[in-house]
């Protein structure tokens, strides 16, 4: 490293954190300073308003508990296996919907469960069973973008678990499901939960895949993000209204898992499998 | 240091002068924002709309009122065409366009899966309730013309989705999630063997149909280019190429 350019960085790195907090912090400010603040308590007991966040929170929360059923064990398998392509296949399917644009995620939806999808076809020839524009096919796409976010915390909070722990349980008598349930879960839940914090936060604010699979009708699939889009429009007040809810829905999510997402896992906890 | 940075530095520069380059070229391009339910006809028209009015074009699609939205607010546009006259006139009265004028109209359609497998044969037909129907959202000029059409003719229905604009609406009959919706007679002349169109009796009413109104956007800088697009568009070699695409073009006025 070359000592002389010291001084000279930190006017450079000033101004980039300068640049950083006004490009994060100015359409926040946007979006507070353009609230409609005198009529927000009326807007946000609208009937468009309630319904859709009604909606929201019955599709996030379902998305939430469907992401850590299916997660759970994709995180202990993804744990065991430790290495090898199996183990990298696994973890790669099950983080793809992290990395792929939502829409296109509505689209392999579409491709798998829809009316003419590989399952959805045969479902609705065979047992008239079809979840085209219901509450059920939203849930579906949330869970699908939230499930990748359940999985790595979930993963990294049972890897965390210190393995002497789970010995001494067996010494103890406990073992097998027992000893999941009485002992890893227990140990893991601090990573369970962020996890599940954090997926349903991804879950709530699905756009793209919801759209393209499961469409937009007020009180059946048009959450709240979606009722924003449309609202943009025609009453742009409604849209800032909704927009205003669910930053503070954003903040008070971060403020609830302080570090607990972003930190490595340490202090209160001893590594073992790490 | 230096040396490290010297091919950093390098790529930055020659991103710089690519990027001015395309700014060179950008002087003798036309920039078109046009409703979504254009797309089909002026992707495939483009080549022949370059050579004649001797301009490059470039094209961006999205819903009338979103593009009003966005040339009030001071987008790059230098011409705008949407699918009524209520989103331009939001644009007119902004002062952000002039020289307003009206290229074609678009009658609404029923759209079904190719072969017509449901027998949806009339407005009435979609309400069986076996069916899965979306309609444009009444927020979108598609939508606003549905809501009439139906309330005109009498038809109460059940849309399984409100569809944010007419390519939405009309991709989901084409992915069969949908067994119907209501479009643009131009949706279905520009998907063949994909969707089928079942005439609307009903729709045969000038106060139904979609207006499609170009302007130029008065920020431009390429006003010569802009009229001579819009010329093109009206002229009768233009009217008949709308024609093709299933367009009613206005019967000799400009």
């Amino acid at each position: 490293m070359n000592w002389r350019w010291r001084p000279s960085a930190a006017p450079l790195a000033a101004a980039g954190l300068v640049a950083a907090l006004v490009f994060l912090g100015l359409p926040m400010a946007g979006l507070v300073l353009r609230a409609p603040w005198s009529s927000i308590g009326e807007l946000l007991g609208s009937d468009e308003l309630t319904t859709s966040l009604r909606l929201s929170l019955v599709i996030s929360l379902s998305a939430t508990a469907l992401a850590a059923l299916l997660g759970l064990p994709l995180a202990w398998a993804l744990v065991r296996l430790r290495s090898g392509l199996v183990r990298r296949t696994l973890l790669a399917l099950a983080l793809v919907p992290m990395v792929l644009p939502p829409v296109v995620g509505g689209v392999a939806l579409l491709l798998a469960f829809g009316r003419r999808g590989i399952l959805g076809r045969p479902l609705e020839t065979w047992f008239g069973v079809s979840v085209a524009f219901t509450t059920t096919a939203a849930i579906m796409a949330a869970t699908f973008v939230a499930l990748p976010f359940f999985v790595l915390a979930a993963q990294s909070g049972l890897r965390a678990i210190d393995v002497r722990l789970v010995e001494a349980g067996r010494v103890l008598g406990v073992a097998g499901a027992a000893s999941f349930a009485r002992l890893t879960l227990p140990l893991a839940r601090p990573a369970l939960a962020a996890g599940a914090v954090v997926a349903w936060a991804r879950a709530l604010g699905e756009f793209g895949a919801t759209i393209t699979f499961a469409g937009s009708l007020p009180g059946e699939t048009r959450t709240m993000p979606l009722a924003v889009y449309t609202a943009l429009d025609r009453r742009p007040d409604v849209a800032v209204a909704l927009s205003i809810l669910l930053l503070v829905v954003s903040l008070l999510v971060l403020i609830s898992l302080r570090d607990r997402w972003f930190a490595a896992p340490s202090g209160d906890r001893p590594a073992g499998l790490g | 240091m230096f040396r490290r940075l010297t091919p950093v530095v390098a790529i930055a520069v020659a991103m710089g002068a690519c990027g001015g380059g395309g700014g060179t070229a950008g002087e003798a391009e036309l920039t078109v924002f046009a409703a979504a339910s254009l797309e089909p006809l002026l992707d495939e028209w483009r080549p022949a709309i370059e050579d004649q009015i001797n301009a490059d074009v470039r094209l961006s699609f999205a819903s009338s009122s979103v593009l009003a939205r966005q040339v009030v607010e001071g987008a790059p546009a230098d011409v705008l065409i949407t699918a009524d006259r209520s989103s331009m006139r939001v644009a007119a009265q902004a002062e952000a366009v002039r020289d307003l004028t009206i290229v074609a109209r678009n009658r609404l359609i029923i759209v079904v899966a190719p072969s017509n497998p449901r027998r949806i044969n009339s407005l009435r037909d979609l309400t069986q309730r076996e069916l899965h129907v979306v309609l444009c959202d009444p927020a979108v000029p598609c939508g606003r013309l549905t809501a009439r059409l139906l309330s005109d003719a009498g038809v109460s229905l059940e849309p399984s989705s409100l569809e944010e604009n007419v390519s939405a609406a009309v991709g989901k009959v084409v992915f069969g999630q949908a067994d119907a919706t209501v479009a643009y007679a131009s949706d279905v002349r520009s998907r063949p063997g994909r969707v089928e169109g079942v005439d609307i009796p009903e729709a045969d009413d000038q106060e139904l149909e979609a207006v499609y109104v170009a302007a130029v956007v008065t920020e431009t800088n390429r006003r010569g280019a802009a009229e001579r697009f819009i010329e093109f568009m009206t002229s009768s070699q233009g009217r008949s190429r709308l024609q093709r695409a299933g367009f009613l073009v206005p019967g000799g006025q400009a």
